[in-house]
């Protein structure tokens, strides 16, 4: 993957999208996160603190990835979202559809998993 | 005032470039706050006019930016393509498309779209307070 680092915890996955999040690459992430949907994590951490500017496709992304791991009764949550992530979530009224944490720390304290 | 006009063939792949290229031309002009939600509406009128109105082929696109120094921004952007005919209000949380226009609308103080002679005509404004300029105003 070109676009995207992946870190496998085992129970966490954590991606590192560290570009803008826009139409023009919205469609090349969906085919790189479709492979990640057949590992066996419990979590997917999102890691957004490099993405400089997401526009509405950007948002949708996030959107069907929350969408999809809650349907396959998994946990999705952004780590770390850039200043410009925040305020377009909060422009949309989605920031309070997202489980956010600060640290991975956070996010496994918070969700009782055990650190690899 | 200050005129900005551009003519470009949009495509999916090339929207976000023209968004940019404005983008780079107001950052002479305005603070980083006003400078963002110009490019949200740059970056989402061009995608509107690739996906929806030319539907991912490549297509004529139009961008004026006037700048009223002290005042505030104008944009218009047009295309030839069809009619426009998505969504005008934020759609249910879990939906995954649908937030273009409500992203526009809500950055910009005012908003219009007209049909006109076969092209879709989007345009807005945005006041921009006497500290959100630069100095070389």
């Amino acid at each position: 993957m070109e676009r995207v680092h992946i870190e496998d915890k085992g129970n966490m996955l954590i991606v590192d999208i560290s570009r803008e999040m826009t139409m023009e690459i919205v469609d090349d992430l969906k085919k790189e996160f479709e492979d990640l949907f057949s590992r066996p994590w419990q979590v997917m951490a999102l890691d957004l603190s490099g993405v400089a500017f997401m526009d509405s496709a950007g948002i949708g992304f996030v959107t069907a990835l929350n969408n999809r791991s809650l349907q396959e009764g998994r946990k999705f949550c952004l780590l770390n979202p850039s200043e410009q992530v925040i305020k377009t979530l909060k422009l949309v009224n989605l920031w309070d559809l997202f489980a956010t944490y600060p640290s991975l720390e956070e996010i496994s304290r918070s969700l009782n998993l055990e650190q690899n | 005032m200050l005129q900005l006009i551009l003519k470009d063939t949009v495509t999916p792949c090339r929207a976000r470039m023209i968004a940019r290229a404005v983008k780079s031309f107001l950052d002479t002009f305005v603070t980083s706050d006003v400078l963002f939600d110009l490019e949200l509406v740059l970056t989402e009128s061009c995608n509107n006019a690739a996906l929806h109105a030319y539907q991912g082929l490549p297509g004529e696109l139009e961008i004026k930016l006037d700048i009223v120094e002290h005042d505030q921004v104008a944009l218009q952007i047009r295309d030839w393509g069809r009619e426009f005919q998505c969504p005008w209000t934020l759609p249910d949380n879990n939906q995954e498309s649908g937030r273009g226009i409500y992203i526009m609308r809500q950055v910009m103080h005012t908003f219009d779209y007209s049909r006109v002679e076969d092209s879709n005509i989007f345009s807005f404004t945005k006041k921009v307070e006497p500290e959100q300029w630069k100095e070389c105003i």
